[in-house]
């Protein structure tokens, strides 16, 4: 997905001036005239800067505001980091009922799935790797990561 | 001489040793992935230091950098994907001569020139560094804005083709590090009420979502395409190593030199070094027009300067506090993890641990050649790796990497949302590292740059008035003539080819 000059520089012209604003807000040290929000309004001014040079050359080479690459345009491939993300997502929030070893493993699983991976290859290589995962981060490393539903396992 | 018997103490320990050599092949086989960068090898590795002691901690980042580097030039030569970013300088030589039925002398090459390189930049990093510190002490508010802001604008002038793209870039950097409680007054930045923000943005699982899950998200785009081609067969790497050493030792040291310098500026790294090697290599050789056809001495001079730069580009990372590439940040980040904050004053408070790592740093480089050579032996098998089988386990790993950094799911949500970030970058043309950069370096440059307007009361003078103020303030300036005079001439070009063509007709 590649974003025209000229979109990247609008984005960011408002996103410089947002932060600026923001930045006037900030608290001042009592008696002091810098304090939190200079630096941040130096890099506003930094945004606004870039922006400024980037809407100018983008308006001037006048390229569409969106180019979606092949890639993009490709559904399957579109809903396949639909599905990453939302893979991520489902750990974030489920991992703790669920516990870590069940998460992994969907998550593992379904990646494997999404890339086309044989299913009996696939679902071998998912419990390994929570299981060598959950060895290495909770036995040896002591990563308290969350048990949810699955009893302790015996090592 | 009592210090390095200490650090020698601290090495020879089984521990360490068996660590240093797991971080290597660990480190062998990222490198020799293509997509995986050496900075991805380094961010998937840094998790499971966090539960290491000090040094084995440092060391196995060491050795797993200085091998990932090494690994890169293996598909590069055997397949024309160069593994990293540093390797790219060179790819078109060495895979010239694997087509030529010469895999072995580009390798042999790789690994000779990446070994001496690294002791080169490692001998340098021994003795510049702590008389550098020495030197550093002196150092207040002031200087250490300048050397910060120096660090930056290399960050993001060297190598970048759109300036105005990798300002951005560091802007985004210096947003992100201002997040939290962290500065000058002490009030909530940019939180956005949330209780977590207060404490910053982890930098730990921002370079895991930056560089491995943007890059998962790659693969699933693409569809998990693998390479093609088989490798071909690699015949024993050794036999040219006289003869090169012989031909190509002054290449070998100018290579050194470079590479080495390179890496010492702060913001500049062993790719920009590769890069910058061979340009050098080219211009002084009797016979420029062999260069990429298969040539083994601009191999040389860049294959040694990339691990020099590798080596040296812990100088100002050690003594300031301020990296040299992607991979000296997250490195910075590990040494704060640990207590070794960098500084000056860790080379007064704890010079055995630091005369450890540069052992480390020695004995990384020596395990290259043995461990490189096995690599080389398995490389057919290695590559045959598909990116497929890799990914999920990539990112099963990441997502509990990411979680152990603050033993949160908030740590995961970072990751995630900067490997969107990071993808989007990566697709419109800006550049990651200043962003990196920016991260660590700002708030060294915040901290600095209020302290000396507080104490000056809004003079600026004061911020040269300094006589090492004022020398580090000329280079920089000095530097920032010459990216204005390379934009005027590159702005002239196109119009004198205009006026050339316009002459032809």
């Amino acid at each position: 997905m590649r974003f025209s000059d000229t979109t990247i520089g609008a984005v960011f012209l408002l996103a410089g001036i947002l932060l600026a604003w923001y930045s006037f807000n900030l608290p001042a040290i009592p008696g002091q005239a810098y304090g939190a929000a200079t630096f941040p309004l130096l890099i506003a001014l930094g945004f606004v800067g870039c922006s400024v040079r980037l809407l100018f050359s983008g308006v001037r080479q006048g390229e569409p505001w969106l180019v979606l690459s092949d890639e993009i345009k490709n559904p399957r491939a579109l809903a396949g980091v639909a599905v990453t993300v939302l893979l991520v997502l489902f750990y974030i929030f489920f991992a703790d009922v669920l516990g870590f070893i069940p998460t992994a493993i969907i998550i593992t699983f379904a990646m494997f799935l999404l890339l086309k991976v044989h299913p009996g290859k696939a679902i071998v290589l998912a419990v390994l790797a929570a299981l060598v995962c959950d060895f290495v981060f909770r036995t040896l490393l002591l990563v308290p990561l969350p048990f949810g539903m699955i009893p302790r396992l015996p090592w | 001489m009592d210090v390095i018997l200490q650090a020698f103490g601290l090495v020879a320990n089984p521990n360490v040793i068996i660590t240093i050599i797991a971080a290597s092949i660990f480190g062998l086989f990222v490198g020799a992935v293509p997509g995986l960068t050496a900075t991805t090898a380094t961010a998937l590795l840094v998790p499971l230091t966090f539960f290491m002691d000090p040094v084995p901690a440092v060391g196995a980042i060491v050795a797993c950098s200085a091998m990932a580097i090494f690994a890169g030039d293996i598909p590069a030569a055997l397949l024309r994907i160069p593994g990293t970013p540093a390797s790219a300088a060179y790819v078109d030589d060495t895979y010239k001569l694997t087509q030529m039925g010469k895999a072995e002398l580009a390798l042999g090459a790789c690994v000779l020139f990446s070994a001496l390189g690294g002791l080169f930049g490692t001998i340098v990093l021994i003795f510049a560094a702590p008389s550098l510190a020495e030197f550093a002490v002196k150092f207040s508010s002031p200087e250490y804005f300048w050397i910060a802001l120096l660090g930056l604008t290399c960050a993001v002038f060297m190598g970048a083709s759109n300036p105005a793209k990798g300002l951005l870039s560091l802007f985004i950097g210096l947003v992100i590090a201002s997040v939290g409680l962290n500065n000058p007054a002490g009030v909530p930045r940019l939180t956005f009420g949330s209780t977590e923000m207060l404490a910053g943005i982890d930098f730990i699982p921002v370079m895991i979502g930056i560089f491995a899950i943007s890059e998962v998200f790659r693969t699933v785009l693409s569809g998990g395409r693998s390479w093609e081609e088989a490798p071909a067969a690699v015949g024993n790497i050794f036999r040219d190593w006289g003869s090169m050493l012989k031909r190509y030792w002054r290449q070998l040291l100018r290579g050194n030199v470079t590479g080495t310098v390179v890496g010492i500026l702060p913001g500049a790294g062993s790719d920009v070094a590769a890069y910058v090697s061979y340009a050098i290599s080219r211009w002084f050789s009797k016979t420029p027009e062999k260069y990429g056809t298969g040539h083994i001495e601009g191999v040389a001079e860049a294959g040694s300067a990339n691990n020099a730069a590798l080596s040296s580009a812990w100088v100002p990372a050690l003594v300031f506090g301020i990296p040299g590439d992607t991979m000296t940040a997250i490195v910075i980040g590990v040494l704060y993890i640990k207590g070794l904050n960098p500084g000056p004053t860790l080379f007064i408070f704890n010079p055995q641990t630091i005369y450890a790592v540069f052992l480390i740093f020695i004995l990384a480089n020596l395990i290259m050649i043995p461990l490189g050579w096995a690599l080389i032996k398995l490389s057919k098998n290695i590559l045959r790796v598909s990116k497929k089988v890799l990914m999920p386990l990539i990112l099963i790993f990441c997502i509990v990497g990411a979680f152990a950094s603050n033993n949160a799911v908030y740590g995961v949500t970072i990751m995630l949302v900067f490997g969107v970030v990071g993808y989007l970058m990566e697709e419109n043309g800006i550049p990651i590292a200043p962003c990196v950069l920016g991260i660590v370096i700002g708030p060294l440059l915040e901290k600095n740059l209020i302290t000396t307007l507080i104490k000056s009361q809004g003079n600026l003078m004061d911020f040269i008035n300094r006589p090492i103020s004022f020398g580090i303030f000329v280079l920089f300036c000095l530097i920032w003539v010459t990216i204005i005079i390379s934009w005027i001439r590159a702005a002239r070009r196109p119009d004198d080819e205009v006026a050339s063509v316009n002459a032809a007709d």
